[in-house]
C-alpha cells in the first residue's frame, strides 16, 4: 500500500493521529489535541468522529480496548500504517517550513 | 408536551435548525421526531444550539458515538430516519458551536447522505418507472388504487431527486471550497 496517498491530512487528522502514538478515547483525543495546539486546534465532536471512522477503516489506527470508568469509551491507537504516514508527514510539513524561513528570510 | 406540525425536506437543514432554535426561545425543547411533527416539552426559554448528523453506515457502535458527541457537550435530544438531532445550551465562551469544524468532515456528512439518497433511489425509481406502468389496470380489480398510489409514488420520486440534485450541489461546492 502506498501510504503517500492519505497525504496531505487535514489538520485535524493530523492531530488526531499524532495523538493516538498513546492509547486515547475520543475525548482524550480532543484534550490532548487543544493542549498539544495550545487552544489553537479544537476538534468538533463531528469532524473528530468521522476521522476516527475513516482512519480505522483504513487501518490507519485501531480499537485497543476501552475505558476503565465508561466502556462506551474506545480507546484508539496508531497502527504501524499509520506511524509510517505519519513520518511521511512530518518530513513533507518540515520540508514546507524549510523553505518557508529560507525563501521569506525568517529567523528558525 | 406541544406538537408542531412542519415539514422540512432534506436540503432544508438551515429552516429546520432556526426553527427549533426559535422553538427554544419559547420555552420548547425538542424531545421527538417523527414525519412531518415535532414534539416538545415546556422548559425555561433558552437560547439553545441544535446541529444534525447523518451517521449513515458505520463500524463504530452507536452507543460509542453518543458517547463521544456527550463528552464534547452535545446531547441527543432526538432520532429520526438516520438523522440524529444534537443540542446543546448557548453559552458564553469559546466552545464550539458547530458539530463540523472544516469543511472535509463536511462534505464527508454530505457524501453519506447522497450516498443513503442513491441507495433508497434505486428500488423507489425502478417501481415508479417500471413495476407501476406495467400493471394492466383494465384488468386489475382496483384500478383506482393503483392509479392513486401510482400518483404518489412519482411525487416521491420528483421529491427524491430534488434531494439528489441540491444535495449533490451541496457536495459539489464543498468539494469547490475545499480545493481553492
Amino acid at each position: 500500500m502506498r501510504i503517500e496517498r492519505f497525504s496531505p491530512l487535514t489538520e485535524a487528522t493530523y492531530y488526531i493521529l499524532l495523538s493516538l502514538l498513546q492509547p486515547l478515547h475520543g475525548y482524550g483525543i480532543m484534550k490532548k489535541v487543544d493542549s498539544m495546539s495550545e487552544g489553537r486546534v479544537k476538534l468538533a465532536a463531528g469532524t473528530l468522529y468521522g476521522a476516527l471512522s475513516k482512519l480505522s477503516q483504513h487501518k490507519l489506527i485501531k480499537s485497543v480496548g476501552e475505558d476503565a470508568d465508561n466502556p462506551k469509551r474506545k480507546l484508539y491507537r496508531i497502527t504501524e500504517d499509520g506511524r509510517q504516514l505519519l513520518r511521511y508527514e512530518v518530513v513533507r510539513l518540515g520540508e514546507m517550513y524549510d523553505n518557508g524561513l529560507i525563501e521569506m528570510g525568517l529567523e528558525r | 408536551m406541544k406538537v408542531v406540525k412542519r415539514w422540512f425536506f432534506v436540503w432544508q437543514e438551515d429552516q429546520e435548525r432556526v426553527f427549533l432554535e426559535d422553538m427554544a426561545l419559547m420555552g420548547y425543547v425538542l424531545k421527538k421526531v417523527g414525519l412531518g411533527k415535532y414534539e416538545f416539552e415546556e422548559d425555561v426559554p433558552c437560547e439553545r444550539i441544535y446541529q444534525f448528523d447523518f451517521r449513515g453506515l458505520s463500524r463504530i457502535p452507536e452507543e460509542e458515538y453518543l458517547q463521544l458527541y456527550a463528552d464534547a457537550g452535545w446531547e441527543c435530544l432526538a432520532r429520526f430516519g438516520g438523522w440524529y438531532y444534537f443540542s446543546k445550551l448557548k453559552t458564553e465562551g469559546e466552545e464550539i458551536e458547530e458539530l463540523f469544524g472544516d469543511n472535509q468532515s463536511r462534505r464527508q456528512k454530505v457524501h453519506r447522505v447522497l450516498f443513503f439518497l442513491l441507495l433508497t433511489g434505486f428500488p423507489l425509481y425502478y417501481q415508479t418507472l417500471i413495476v407501476f406502468p406495467g400493471i394492466n389496470l383494465v384488468d386489475s380489480t382496483l384500478p383506482r388504487f393503483y392509479s392513486f398510489f401510482h400518483g404518489v409514488m412519482i411525487v416521491l420520486m420528483l421529491l427524491h431527486m430534488s434531494a439528489i440534485v441540491l444535495i449533490g450541489r451541496m457536495a459539489w461546492r464543498l468539494k469547490r471550497r475545499i480545493s481553492e
